[in-house]
């Protein structure tokens, strides 16, 4: 690109130059904090202005589909929380209603309620990183205090649940290890109760801040066609104005029997992912809120009581932990496939399984909402200034274990 | 030495039985009679014919074919399953000039069909473009290694009527034509396909490894796969 400048005038004389400027390709690199994992880009700058972004991946990979290979079933599970680790209680649904589905499994009301409660949870604690990550990108370091510290609250319900903050290992085919703990459904509730308000707080942080407004307004704005065209999932489809979200369309796990809306953004701009995925916090405290109340069996104490006391009633197949008492180590499921897919947090998240009767399954394949998410970035950049990079790649909310596997 | 030459039977008479009676066993492991079962029926037939069947199998065919006349055979030459029937969208390609090869459905219920790799192309952009299909979304390319073929899996969803199909097409030479021109997401999924399987797809406009590092040799996935290459540098083996 050329450009002309004319020197200062000296006795009325101009003298106008032709100053040479190349693209300058600049690497951010696969080791960088904004990047939300190990992610290259390699942008392709005029100035400020962006020509070219071409996202390098497989820093991450695991070959987690492998290790599928060469592990039974059951040994295979400690390792699929960490194909999305925001998101584990979503893999394991997926990987464990491919497996339900294929043998044919039933699963009790009460586990799958548990299953609805957790999943829930989940989405919000993915939800508060994604906002205090996302504003921290954008410059804002306090929000991300904020979302952790509700964060943290629903890591120490999870602790009490399944024993662990983050990689949970929570559900088992046709159940869940064990039921809730005493009391747990009220600390639930507890925490139901208060979160609204916070919420509240939080999204105000964005909506009266002139430099989020700015930043994020009629930027990175994603044609809803296109979205498509490239596959993408999610909060981020939702955004541009296309409600299509998995519970609704097509429930799986009681999720038809709670009452609960979508949000649809109107433009597709940051902004919209911003608010999408707020009232996404907020529908889900009202399905958590719903489940508590219609929880088979109740809290743990009261149904323990009851089979104390006797009560027949009390030990009906749905109100167990469990369908069908399975020996996990030797565990062989009939030859079948199954594509289950779930509506986590970034989109569809699917395990493709096909078993063929022996203890290990002969291939398993996870999509992950993020790989298809992260493609539409080059779109979603050309000609757009520098700085709006970060703005934009942060309100994908992309995870890179998803990505790579 | 009866006793052992009675165990040392059963695994030629299970050869035996495998190869030529391999009704009588067929018959019994339904039932999962125990191994023992099978060799000890079959080994009072082949005893009798006991030499010749040591040195030679067509000999053992020979001398236990007369002993195997039962039903038996009859119902091991049953006709093998019928092919499952087409589903909608099976009998929409069909009605269409495609010939898939319905697989039934998968366990969540799923519509799935083989497609020929030649005519994967114009079926994938007819499902997409028809207003009877409208599968505008897809959602993952999975590669699939048989032991004697590769297989690639289209996993499509429509954002309007909310259904799922399953689209497999065999490898022909290890190649496939690419949909990329269909959605643009198959781009990566394809890349990624051909990472790890080694799946070539043809008119893709940068087929190139997307996971493993670029200069990667042999396909990750496929079940022949090792690790000890010694083209490989050493820190990579």
């Amino acid at each position: 690109m050329t450009m002309t400048v004319s020197n200062l005038p000296s006795q009325g004389v101009y003298l106008e130059k032709d100053i040479e400027t190349n693209d300058m390709v600049v690497n951010i690199g696969p080791q960088h904090p904004s990047t939300h994992g190990v992610l290259r880009l390699i942008t392709t700058l005029d100035g400020e202005l962006v020509k070219d972004i071409e996202p390098v991946i497989g820093y991450l990979h695991r070959s987690k589909e492998k290790m599928a290979e060469s592990r039974s079933l059951f040994q295979y599970q400690p390792t699929i929380d960490r194909v999305e680790y925001l998101s584990s209680f979503f893999d394991h649904y997926a990987y464990v209603a491919a497996v339900e589905a294929i043998a044919g499994l039933h699963v009790p009301k009460r586990v799958q309620y548990i299953r609805m409660i957790t999943m829930e949870l989940n989405r919000i604690t993915s939800h508060l990183l994604w906002f205090g990550t996302y504003l921290l990108d954008l410059g804002a370091t306090s929000p991300m205090f904020y979302a952790f510290r509700e964060r943290e609250k629903i890591l120490k319900l999870f602790e009490d649940l399944t024993g662990a903050r983050m990689m949970y290992n929570y559900y088992r085919f046709g159940g869940v290890i064990a039921d809730m703990p005493e009391g747990w459904l009220d600390k639930v509730r507890a925490f139901v109760d208060e979160a609204p308000a916070r919420f509240d707080e939080y999204e105000a942080i964005a909506t009266n801040n002139p430099i989020v407004l700015d930043r994020t307004i009629g930027i990175g704005i994603l044609d809803p066609e296109l979205a498509i065209q490239y596959g993408v999932t999610g909060p981020t489809l939702r955004a541009s104005g296309i409600a299509l979200d998995q519970r609704k369309v097509s429930p799986y796990c009681c999720y038809d029997e709670v009452e609960f809306d979508v949000p649809v953004g109107t433009k597709g701009d940051c902004y919209d992912r911003y608010k999408v995925r707020f009232q996404e916090m907020r529908e889900s405290l009202k399905i958590i809120r719903q489940a508590l109340d219609k929880m088979p069996g109740g809290d743990t104490a009261d149904l323990m009581a009851r089979r104390k006391a006797g009560d027949e009633s009390a030990n009906d197949i749905d109100l167990q932990t469990y369908g069908k008492k399975i020996n996990l180590l030797t565990y062989k499921p009939p030859k079948g496939e199954a594509m289950v897919t779930v509506e986590s947090p970034r989109g569809f998240l699917g395990c493709y399984m096909i078993t063929d009767g022996t203890p290990k399954a002969y291939r398993v394949k996870w999509r992950g909402a993020s790989f298809s998410n992260l493609s539409v970035l080059p779109e979603l950049m050309n000609g757009r200034l520098f700085p709006d990079l970060m703005a934009i790649f942060g309100s994908i909310d992309v995870i890179l274990p998803e990505v790579d596997r | 030495m009866s006793n052992e030459n009675e165990k040392l039977q059963p695994s030629e008479a299970q050869e035996a039985a495998s190869e030529t009676t391999a009704e009588v066993t067929e018959k019994k492991t339904p039932k999962k009679a125990p191994p023992k079962a099978p060799a000890k029926k079959a080994a009072p037939k082949v005893t009798s014919a006991e030499a010749p069947a040591e040195h030679e199998k067509p000999a053992a065919e020979k001398t236990a074919a007369p002993a195997v006349k039962a039903e038996p055979p009859v119902k091991k030459e049953e006709a093998p399953p019928p092919p499952p029937e087409p589903g909608r969208y099976g009998q929409l390609l069909i009605a269409n000039g495609f010939s898939p090869s319905p697989l039934g459905n998968d366990a969540t219920g799923m519509e799935m069909m083989t497609v020929d790799a030649s005519e994967l192309l114009a079926a994938c952009r007819f499902l997409r473009e028809s207003s009877a299909s409208q599968f505008d979304l897809l959602v993952s390319i999975a590669g699939v290694d048989w032991k004697d073929r590769l297989e690639a899996v289209y996993h499509l969803y429509s954002t309007y009527t909310y259904d799922k199909v399953a689209l497999k097409a065999t490898a022909v030479d290890e190649k496939l034509p690419s949909v990329s021109s269909v959605w643009k997401t198959a781009d990566w999924h394809e890349r990624e396909t051909y990472d790890l399987f080694g799946i070539i797809f043809e008119g893709h406009p940068k087929l190139e490894r997307i996971l493993m590092p670029s200069d990667w040799i042999g396909y990750p996935m496929r079940k022949d796969y090792t690790v000890n290459d010694p083209r490989l540098v050493w820190n990579e083996r």
